[in-house]
C-alpha cells in the first residue's frame, strides 16, 4: 500500500511562482509563499471562464431581456432547484462560481431578513458576467457531462443594445450562444398599458441581435413569458392574449433564426398555484439537449491583451477560430 | 522485512463536527485488546500528550475542548492491520474554525496544501445538528400562507407580498449552506491535488446515536439533508471514491447517558459504526477503508 509520490507542498509553492529553496547567484534561498490562492468562486468575467471553455465542450446560455423582466431568477431558481436535487434529469457535480450564486440568491434567503423574495438585480456594467455549473446528463441515452455557462447582463445593457446597432455589436458573447432566451416580463403583460410595449422589448432585442449579425444561425432562440403565475392569476383573458403573442412572435423571426420557439415559466411564482422553478425544468432540459456549436469550434478563447474589452477579445476569437477552418 | 507505508489521511468538517471526539476514541480504540478493529497499534512513537489527553477526557464521558486555531495538532499513529501490513498514519487535528476561514478568504497555508496534496484520503466530518439548509423566503411564505388560509380571523386577511423599506442583511460566507460549503472544501482539494489517483473520501455523519431511531442508513441521511454534496459525490467518481458512514464516538449524549456509558466496559462498547462491512464498534474501519 505504498503511497505512490505526489506533489508536495514545495512542487505546489514551485506553482505559484514561489522558489522554495530555490537560491540566486547569491546564494540567496527565496522563501515560500505563506499561503496559497484558491479559486474566488465570484461569477466568471470573460477571460476567466477559458480553463472551463478550453478543458470540454461548453453550453452557453444567454438569458435577455429588460430590466426585471425575471434573468437572474431564472438563474437562481436553476441553482436552488439543484440544492434540492437532480434537476431536469441533471446531476449537479460542480461549480466554480457557488459563491457567486449564493450572493444573487442572497435576497429570497430567511438570512436576508427580507420579508418577501427578492433578487439581486444585476448591476449595470457594460462586462457580462457568467456562472458555471457542471452537470452530470442522466437524461441523455448515455450519461454525459455537459459544462454550463449563463451570461449575465444587465437589463439596462439589453435595453442599449436593442436601441443601437454599435451596442448590440459590443456583446460579442452571442456569437458564441447556443440558446437565447429572451423574456418577456409576464407581470407587464397583464396590464393593458404596459403589455405591448413588453412585447416589443422583446422584439426589438432579437431583431437587434439579428440584424447586428450577432447571432450564430445554429442559436437557438426562445422567446420566454416569465411570471407565468401572473398571467395565470389575472385569468383567460390574459392567458389567451399570451397565446396569440406566443404565435405572433415567431413569425418575423422564422426564417433568421434555424430554431425558434416560445415558452411560459414562473420561476418563483408567488403564489402556491404554480410550483418553484414552474417550467424551468422542461426549459433547462430543451436548452443543454446536444446541439452543434454556432461554429463547430470546440472552445472559446480569450487571449487578447488586457487593454482590450472582453467582448472585442470574444470576436478575435471568434474570427481566428473561422480563419482556421477556412 | 515487511515495507512500512506512510499515509496521510485529513480529517476535513466545520466547527463541532467530531473530528476530535473521533480522533480520541480512535486512539482508544487501536490500543483495545480483545476486540475486532481493523488497525491496531504497533507501537509507541512521538509525543502523545495531546492523544492521551484528549483519550482520558472521552474515558471520563467528558466534552472535548473545542480545537481552535490555536490548538491544532499533527499526530501521528504507527499502526498494522490485519493483514500484518504496517503503516504510519499522520491525522492533523485542525480546527472547524480553520476552514470556515479557508471559505472565507479563499486561501489556505502552504504547509496545508502540502497535505492535501499528499493525503491518501479524507475523513469528512458532519453533525446532523449542525446542518445549515438553504432557507428560502419563498419557501416560508408558502409556509405561511398555508397557516392563513387555516385561520379566519381578520388579522390574518392581509397579504404578505409589503414593500419593504428594512435594508437586507449583508451576504457573508458564513450564510452559505453546510453543502455548498463542504462542496466547495471538496472542489478546493481536487483542483489543488497533483495525484492522478481518485480522492478516497468517507463522509462520516457524527452522533449517529441521535439519529439511528429516526432514519434509514447513513447514505438516506446525505441524499435528504445534504442532496447538493450527495450530487456532486455522486457525479464525481473519476476524481472522487466515497463512502458514507453513520459513527456514533461518544455512544450516546453525555448528559442523559453518561452513568450508561461510563458503565460500558470495554469502553469500545460505546462506538458505533454504521455502513461498512464491518465490527459495529470498529471506529478504525473507516480509516483502513480510506487506505484500502
Amino acid at each position: 500500500m505504498a503511497e505512490p509520490p505526489t506533489k508536495t507542498g514545495a512542487a505546489t509553492a514551485a506553482e505559484n511562482g514561489a522558489t522554495e529553496a530555490s537560491a540566486d547567484s547569491q546564494g540567496t534561498v527565496e522563501p515560500q509563499p505563506e499561503f496559497v490562492e484558491l479559486a474566488a468562486g465570484s461569477a466568471l468575467e470573460a477571460s476567466e471562464t477559458f480553463p472551463i471553455t478550453r478543458a470540454a465542450r461548453t453550453h452557453l446560455l444567454v438569458f435577455a431581456g429588460g430590466e426585471a423582466s425575471g434573468k437572474t431568477t431564472l438563474l437562481t431558481s436553476i441553482y436552488e432547484s439543484l440544492q434540492e436535487g437532480p434537476f431536469a434529469g441533471m446531476v449537479f457535480a460542480g461549480s466554480r462560481t457557488l459563491v457567486g450564486f449564493e450572493e444573487i440568491c442572497h435576497l429570497n434567503r430567511l438570512a436576508s431578513g427580507q420579508p418577501v423574495p427578492e433578487t439581486e438585480r444585476t448591476k449595470p456594467s457594460d462586462r457580462a458576467q457568467f456562472y458555471h455549473l457542471s452537470l452530470l446528463d442522466r437524461g441523455a441515452a448515455k450519461p454525459v457531462r455537459r459544462e454550463v455557462l449563463i451570461a449575465a447582463v444587465s437589463g439596462e445593457l439589453f435595453r442599449l443594445a436593442r436601441d443601437s446597432t454599435e451596442d448590440c455589436s459590443t456583446l460579442t458573447f452571442l456569437r458564441r450562444a447556443d440558446v437565447i432566451a429572451v423574456l418577456i416580463d409576464g407581470a407587464k403583460v397583464i396590464q393593458l398599458d404596459a403589455r405591448q410595449g413588453a412585447l416589443a422589448d422583446a422584439e426589438g432585442i432579437l431583431r437587434s441581435f439579428l440584424d447586428a449579425g450577432m447571432l450564430s444561425r445554429n442559436a437557438r432562440v426562445e422567446f420566454v413569458f416569465s411570471k407565468y403565475d401572473c398571467v395565470q392569476k389575472a385569468g383567460t383573458a390574459a392567458e389567451s392574449f399570451v397565446d396569440r403573442a406566443r404565435a405572433r412572435l415567431l413569425q418575423p423571426f422564422a426564417d433568421r433564426v434555424s430554431s425558434i420557439g416560445t415558452r411560459c415559466i414562473a420561476a418563483r411564482p408567488t403564489e402556491a398555484r404554480l410550483p418553484f422553478a414552474f417550467g424551468v425544468n422542461e426549459a433547462l432540459r430543451s436548452w443543454l439537449s446536444d446541439v452543434a456549436s454556432p461554429s463547430g469550434a470546440l472552445a472559446v478563447w480569450v487571449e487578447a491583451a488586457e487593454h482590450e474589452r472582453e467582448f472585442a477579445k470574444y470576436d478575435q476569437r471568434y474570427r481566428k477560430s473561422k480563419e482556421r477552418q477556412a | 522485512m515487511i515495507a512500512k507505508t506512510r499515509s496521510k489521511v485529513l480529517m476535513v468538517g466545520l466547527p463541532q463536527s467530531g473530528k476530535t471526539t473521533f480522533l480520541a476514541a480512535l486512539w482508544h480504540i487501536v490500543q483495545e485488546t480483545g476486540v475486532p478493529s481493523s488497525l491496531r497499534l504497533k507501537e509507541l512513537r512521538g509525543d502523545r500528550t495531546y492523544l492521551n489527553r484528549i483519550r482520558e477526557a472521552w474515558f471520563a464521558c467528558r466534552p472535548l475542548d473545542r480545537t481552535t486555531i490555536q490548538n491544532e495538532q499533527l499526530v501521528t499513529l504507527c499502526l498494522e492491520s490485519s493483514a500484518a501490513r504496517e503503516l504510519e498514519l499522520t491525522i492533523p487535528d485542525l480546527s472547524g474554525e480553520s476552514f470556515e476561514l479557508r471559505l472565507r478568504e479563499r486561501r489556505w497555508p502552504t504547509d496545508f496544501d502540502g497535505l492535501v496534496n499528499d493525503a491518501r484520503g479524507i475523513l469528512l466530518f458532519i453533525h446532523p445538528d449542525l446542518i445549515r439548509p438553504a432557507r428560502r423566503v419563498d419557501l416560508a411564505q408558502g409556509l405561511a400562507a398555508q397557516l392563513r388560509r387555516g385561520d379566519p380571523s381578520p388579522d390574518n386577511a392581509a397579504t404578505c407580498q409589503v414593500a419593504t423599506t428594512v435594508p437586507p442583511a449583508p451576504w457573508s460566507h458564513e450564510l452559505m449552506p453546510t453543502q455548498v460549503q463542504l462542496v466547495e472544501l471538496l472542489q478546493f482539494m481536487l483542483e489543488r491535488r497533483g495525484s492522478a489517483e481518485a480522492l478516497r473520501v468517507v463522509v462520516i455523519i457524527s452522533a449517529w446515536d441521535l439519529l439511528e431511531a429516526l432514519v434509514g442508513t447513513p447514505k438516506e441521511v446525505l441524499w435528504k439533508h445534504l442532496p447538493l454534496l450527495w450530487q456532486f459525490l455522486d457525479a464525481n467518481p473519476e476524481t472522487i471514491t466515497h463512502t458514507v458512514v453513520g459513527v456514533s464516538a461518544q455512544g450516546g449524549d453525555l448528559d442523559k447517558d453518561r452513568v450508561a456509558l461510563l458503565g460500558q466496559d470495554p469502553p469500545s462498547l460505546r462506538v458505533r459504526v454504521v455502513g461498512l462491512e464491518c465490527d459495529p464498534h470498529d471506529l478504525s474501519a473507516p480509516v483502513f477503508w480510506l487506505l484500502e
